[in-house]
């Protein structure tokens, strides 16, 4: 079995159960524009010219010093949190006897016994299948109650030129309620290729609200595949931020699969130099009355690209949906790009639909009001590009979250402008 | 003190001409109004007079405290003492009052050479203004004009006002779309700031405003240029006979 140039130093797996999924995602090859929704992201060229070496586990975080001390602001930050870290896509044991969850490394031979892949469709997500084929544990975590503390999964990275196949699965039980806190961000600035994968199954009445941060070094490529399913009267509310990163990304897939089912999707961005963003969010609306709601906002600078593509599906039985979608967009430079492709797939006819979608630069009667006042001209422009933020974060209910990424955000623009 | 001159002032803006030769001195302590039919160039003036960048001063001159007004940038000519209250104050969501104006002051304390004022210090500052002007405190944690009523907008440009003590302060259309108690609000905001080392120039269509503030000047202005200057009297015949006679 030949794998793809850029994991010519891997070797193929050896059990049927990888080997089936590598000769799955070999038939289907690296996704490229052809894909409908990949249609930003041309993964070929991604990784053209790109070799890497398998990534093995260790303890050892090498650091250039801004990095490690960002990297500590995290710990302090969410210092009431259940912390679970997972370095080079291995689970190191931290708290995992924490009251109300259960946290088991799982091989990849077992994966069927717990799940593990049944929520994701390879025919769909290709990049999944390779994930399936070439990861060597999965950190399964199941919550069971209501969690006081959030869960916060820091992934560290620590080795150069290597690639990494992360996998988490989530269970939440009917009833149960956390907040989790997926960080990605790495004390080196070594190139690097991550192609994680989360499953998150949350059960009836269940709730998960889950803030990702990405603050990545310039010239780690991510691809993040998160695929969702919320059964009746469950929750899930999402909240991802890209701060960092050189290519990321960000495919969530959503099914709503119980009657009363509803998420809430937001996002924020702030790209700069030569950055690639690509957030892609699919959400099927399978069962009646579920409600989702995409808000996604960006401050995109320099030759940075940003694409958005957010489809709603809704089922002929999903009948009194309630679907919403937004972005926004404030364009710094003349050389940035801001792609959007909004799409709405209904079969049934009682439901409630609707996207927007804006782009362009500051509001130039707001800057001008604020320099009236004597304030700086720079100064103005910081202040409206953090407000132009602050819709996205305003409600976060945990303080720490919150006061941890409003000061992250603010620092951002700072080194922006 | 001659405070502000403007000298044949042209302006042009959308490739039509607004301000045709326009004249104007005011000296510390003075009041004066403005007054005039809409499209005139009222507005463009007071524009202009704070530095905004869709008008062209294509001839003339603007003298500030014997400073050429013309070369300050916008957040210089406030630093100066230069305030603008706007007819239509803008929205602007995720911003509190409160921070926004203690960044306004801070920059004009930083531009002093005094010190910061603390947020705490500030908040004491805000809240005794509030107050001398009647404002609900309730309404300073709210997110700049976002929501307000235009009685409210109209105050929150006195308060500001009020906060940043400038020496020349330009009012575009206080009073429009006001009621009776929110233009005595906007008066006594006027009144309390006004004194002998500082202006105020108001811009208006109505008369009744100046029974509260009551100008020492009256200028009429039709056409981009002031056709006649007068004391109060002069508004009172305005209100009576219109601006006919001026076109």
């Amino acid at each position: 079995m030949n794998l793809p140039n850029f994991l010519k130093n891997f070797s193929p797996p050896s059990n049927p159960y990888q080997l089936r999924a590598m000769k799955s995602f070999l038939e289907r090859g690296l996704p490229t524009r052809a894909l409908e929704h990949w249609h930003y992201t041309d993964m070929r060229r991604v990784l053209r010219n790109c070799t890497y070496e398998k990534c093995l586990p260790t303890r050892e975080i090498p650091a250039t010093p801004d990095r490690l001390e960002s990297l500590n602001d995290n710990r302090t930050a969410f210092e009431d949190a259940i912390e679970i870290v997972i370095v080079n896509g291995h689970y190191v044991a931290t708290d995992s006897n924490v009251k109300g969850v259960a946290v088991r490394t799982v091989i990849p031979t077992e994966n069927i016994k717990y799940g593990i892949g049944g929520l994701v469709d390879t025919n769909i997500s290709p990049m999944a299948a390779l994930n399936a084929a070439l990861q060597e544990q999965t950190t399964h975590i199941t919550i069971d109650s209501f969690l006081a503390s959030p869960l916060h999964i820091s992934f560290i990275n620590t080795k150069a030129d290597t690639a990494v196949f992360p996998r988490v699965f989530i269970h939440v039980l009917a009833g149960a309620r956390a907040t989790l806190i997926e960080s990605h961000e790495n004390a080196d600035v070594n190139h690097r290729f991550v192609h994680s994968v989360s499953e998150i199954l949350i059960e009836d009445r269940a709730h998960l609200t889950h803030y990702k941060i990405e603050r990545e070094a310039s010239v780690v490529k991510n691809i993040f595949h998160t695929q969702v399913k919320v059964l009746a009267s469950g929750h899930y509310a999402r909240l991802s931020t890209f701060l960092g990163g050189g290519m990321s990304r960000d495919e969530v897939r959503i099914a709503l699969d119980g009657t009363e089912a509803n998420t809430t999707v937001k996002g924020l961005f702030l790209t700069r130099d030569k950055q690639f963003l690509d957030n892609t969010v699919f959400i099927a609306h399978n069962r009646p009355n579920c409600t989702s709601k995409q808000l996604f906002k960006g401050i995109v600078n320099h030759d940075s690209k940003t694409h958005f593509q957010g489809k709603i599906l809704v089922d002929k039985v999903a009948q009194k949906t309630d679907g919403y979608q937004i972005h926004r967009a404030i364009m710094l430079s003349g050389n940035c790009e801001v792609c959007v492709k909004p799409e709405l797939e209904i079969y049934a006819d009682d439901v409630k639909c609707s996207h927007g979608s804006t782009a362009g630069q500051l509001d130039q009667q707001q800057v001008f009001y604020l320099l009236t006042r004597g304030i700086e001209k720079q100064m103005a422009k910081r202040l409206l590009l953090r407000a132009f933020c602050l819709e996205v974060l305003s409600d976060i209910e945990h303080a720490s979250v919150k006061d941890h990424l409003m000061a992250r955000v603010s620092r951002v623009i700072r080194e922006n402008l | 003190m001659v405070l502000l001159e403007v000298k044949n002032l042209c302006v042009r803006t959308d490739g039509k001409d607004i301000l045709k030769d326009f004249n104007l001195k005011i000296s510390a302590g003075e009041v004066h109004a403005i007054m005039g039919p809409n499209g005139t160039g009222k507005s463009t003036l007071a524009y202009v007079l704070s530095g905004s960048e869709r008008y062209h001063v294509t001839a003339g001159q603007i003298f500030y405290k014997n400073i050429d007004l013309l070369e300050l940038s916008v957040e210089e000519r406030a630093h100066e003492g230069i305030f603008l209250a706007f007819q239509h104050p803008v929205e602007i969501p995720g911003i509190t009052i409160s921070t926004f104006m203690r960044h306004a002051l801070n920059a004009k304390r930083a531009h002093q050479k005094l010190p910061e004022i603390s947020t705490l210090g500030f908040v004491k500052i805000l809240r005794a203004k509030a107050e001398e002007l009647h404002i609900d405190a309730d309404i300073l944690k709210r997110a700049v004009n976002v929501g307000f009523s235009g009685g409210e907008k109209k105050r929150m440009e006195a308060l500001q006002m009020a906060i940043l003590e400038p020496t020349l302060a330009v009012l575009d259309e206080p009073d429009s779309g006001l009621d009776i108690d929110s233009i005595r609000i906007m008066a006594a905001a006027v009144n309390r700031l006004h004194n002998t080392d500082n202006a105020v120039l108001l811009v208006t269509h109505y008369q009744r405003l100046l029974e509260y503030i009551v100008p020492d000047f009256v200028h009429i202005m039709v056409d981009g240029s002031i056709k006649e200057v007068g004391g109060y009297t002069l508004a009172l015949s305005v209100e009576k006979d219109g601006y006919g006679k001026y076109v």
